[in-house]
């Protein structure tokens, strides 16, 4: 039984493995996403330009099945994984520090002679940025890399196996869910019929079935400052009817939402000055269940790491 | 205003208990004043919770109250064979200058949560949140007396480790907890907004932690630091997102 040190498997990265490990796997990434939108636009145009990418990205797939060994070690190092996590939050850190809108003339406004370089960067929108998401597929990979590295799969390394092969399906259901999901608000007055939801984009999009919003109940309370009034709870009763004539009736409240065929509603807002009107957010997210599975898994994961095998350590000695 | 009997008595135990910690040998006093200023923090919880007739942990003022609790409670539950008299000294003092914030900071009682917070979420969310801060608290000072102490600070590693595994532990439960919440109440796990963010690089931080102590060439000066980085992050994501220029509405805000 070899040494931890011994094992070529464990040998470090060179830095030129790392750099190429990192080339091969932004090539690859780009090919899928296109791949991935061309399934989800259903267009043969941009299936065409998928295949032809994966075509020209052979010689690579070639050169890594060739030198596989010298990937896995990179991709799955530690080095690779510090580094993208030093990244990540240098990422995530300037979509906080930098206003996110869609709005590019207040941008433009607020930002001055140097809009045009961060809008260029996307930094306006950091975290749907084709660099962001780049870098979230390089973690993905570098996670499937590591329990790969490791083959993690035998009971001893479960919870290597679950926190970071957890973490791999929460990202990939994040990608299912900015892929084939979608969200819109459709907002509805008392009485009112529509099939019709707004994306964030403005377009207008159907839902498989209509809503017509039959009642909605708003509870006000004495605000904070004499005199004003706060509303502390509100709830609209919709009927769905879908093409095939089925009925569904629910009341949704906020934290109370209602599902039916795939789509989501959630009592999202009010408007103070009209009563009548309810702000219904709408949610289609077939990345969810993944998603949810995916952290449930890391946590596990990680207790098994941090806690059960140190304990089992602490008391048998092994 | 809100007033509770229970604010001074916890005060001035934390301070009380920091002087036990620091200049008496046998650990029992300190600990025993530890245990009754955690016991008068609950205390101002409880008396809030009864006065408002919600949770007690919207605004600022009243979350410092349950961060305080929970550093009486994980000061208790993470034992040691030895006393280490600058962490629990350290500690007692700092959670002493919070109850002072607390009191020096009267307000006028916030009666209602805004609906998206009045779910069976909120209290477990908050909690898990308030004792992850309060382990990583205890490790930030375990890390100062790493680093000051040099060589002679070897007792404070494993006290300083002990501390960053539960508050590791606590940070990924409060993430998994608010995703899954999220996803109930606004059909979203994730919305990058900036809290949640910050909570996200806080998660990151420490996970460098845990994946920097097996890198060659690393110390445990460079575990320490990393300990008191993770601190920084996670004290601004609790206190700092008003200085950031994404004026949010968003329910993280605390009033």
């Amino acid at each position: 039984m070899m040494t931890a040190e011994a094992d070529p498997r464990n040998k470090d990265a060179t830095l030129g493995e790392l750099c190429l490990a990192v080339v091969a796997s932004a090539w690859l990434v780009n090919v899928v996403q296109v791949l991935l939108e061309a399934t989800r636009v259903k267009a043969m145009s941009l299936m065409a330009c998928g295949v032809a990418l994966a075509v020209l990205a052979v010689p690579t797939l070639v050169h890594i099945a060739l030198r596989r060994n010298a990937y896995w070690r990179a991709l799955g190092s530690l080095q690779f994984a510090t580094a993208v996590l030093m990244t990540l939050v240098v990422a995530t850190m300037s979509g906080t520090l930098i206003v996110q809108t869609a709005n590019l003339g207040a941008f433009s406004v607020r930002y001055g002679a140097a809009a045009p370089l961060l809008t260029w960067m996307h930094l306006h929108d950091v975290y749907a940025s084709f660099w962001f998401r780049w870098l979230l597929s390089l973690f993905t990979i570098g996670l499937a890399a590591s329990v790969l590295r490791r083959r993690a799969w035998r009971l001893k390394q479960i919870g290597f196996l679950f926190s970071h092969g957890g973490a791999v399906l929460l990202l990939a259901g994040g990608i299912a869910s900015a892929t084939y999901g979608s969200r819109g608000v459709v907002n509805l007055q008392v009485g009112d019929t529509t099939s019709d939801y707004a994306l964030e984009s403005g377009i207008k999009t159907k839902l498989p079935f209509s809503l017509n919003l039959q009642r909605f109940d708003v509870d006000k309370r004495p605000g904070r400052s004499a005199g004003t009034e706060t509303i502390v709870d509100f709830a609209s009763t919709i009927a769905a009817v879908d093409s095939a004539g089925r009925k569904n009736t629910a009341q949704i409240r906020v934290n109370a939402p209602s599902t039916w065929q795939g789509y989501s509603l959630y009592q999202a807002s009010y408007d103070p000055k009209n009563t009548r009107l309810s702000g219904i957010l709408v949610v289609h997210d077939p990345g969810l269940p993944l998603a949810l599975l995916g952290l449930v898994a890391t946590l596990l994961g990680i207790l098994h790491i941090l806690w059960w095998i140190p304990r089992r350590v602490a008391t048998r000695g092994t | 205003m809100t007033f509770s009997p229970f604010e001074v008595p916890a005060f001035a135990l934390f301070i009380l208990a920091a002087l036990g910690h620091g200049m008496l040998h046998r650990r029992s006093v300190g600990l025993a004043l530890t245990a009754c200023a955690g016991v008068a923090c609950l205390g101002v919880v409880g008396t809030a919770w009864h006065q408002l007739g919600r949770p007690p942990f919207k605004t600022l003022r009243e979350s410092l109250v349950l961060f305080c609790a929970c550093g009486a409670l994980l000061q208790l539950l993470l034992r040691r064979r030895h006393a280490l008299p600058l962490v629990d000294a350290g500690l007692s003092a700092g959670l002493a200058g919070a109850m002072a914030w607390v009191i020096g900071h009267p307000e006028v009682p916030l009666l209602h949560l805004p609906p998206t917070l009045q779910s069976p979420w909120f209290v477990p969310h908050v909690v898990v949140y308030f004792l992850a801060y309060a382990a990583l608290s205890m490790a930030a000072v375990a890390a100062v007396a790493v680093l000051l102490l040099g060589t002679a600070g070897a007792a404070y590693v494993p006290v300083m480790h002990r501390s960053l595994v539960a508050g590791y532990i606590l940070l990924s439960a409060g993430l998994v907890v608010g995703a899954i919440w999220a996803s109930q109440a606004w059909g979203s796990y994730w919305a990058w907004d900036a809290k949640e963010n910050w909570a996200l690089i806080s998660w990151f931080t420490y996970t460098l932690y845990f994946h920097v102590r097996r890198l060659p060439g690393r110390t445990v000066r460079t575990d320490a630091w990393l300990a008191l980085t993770g601190f920084a992050v996670v004290m601004f994501t609790y206190l700092g997102m008003r200085l950031l220029p994404v004026a949010d509405a968003s329910v993280h805000n605390c009033q």
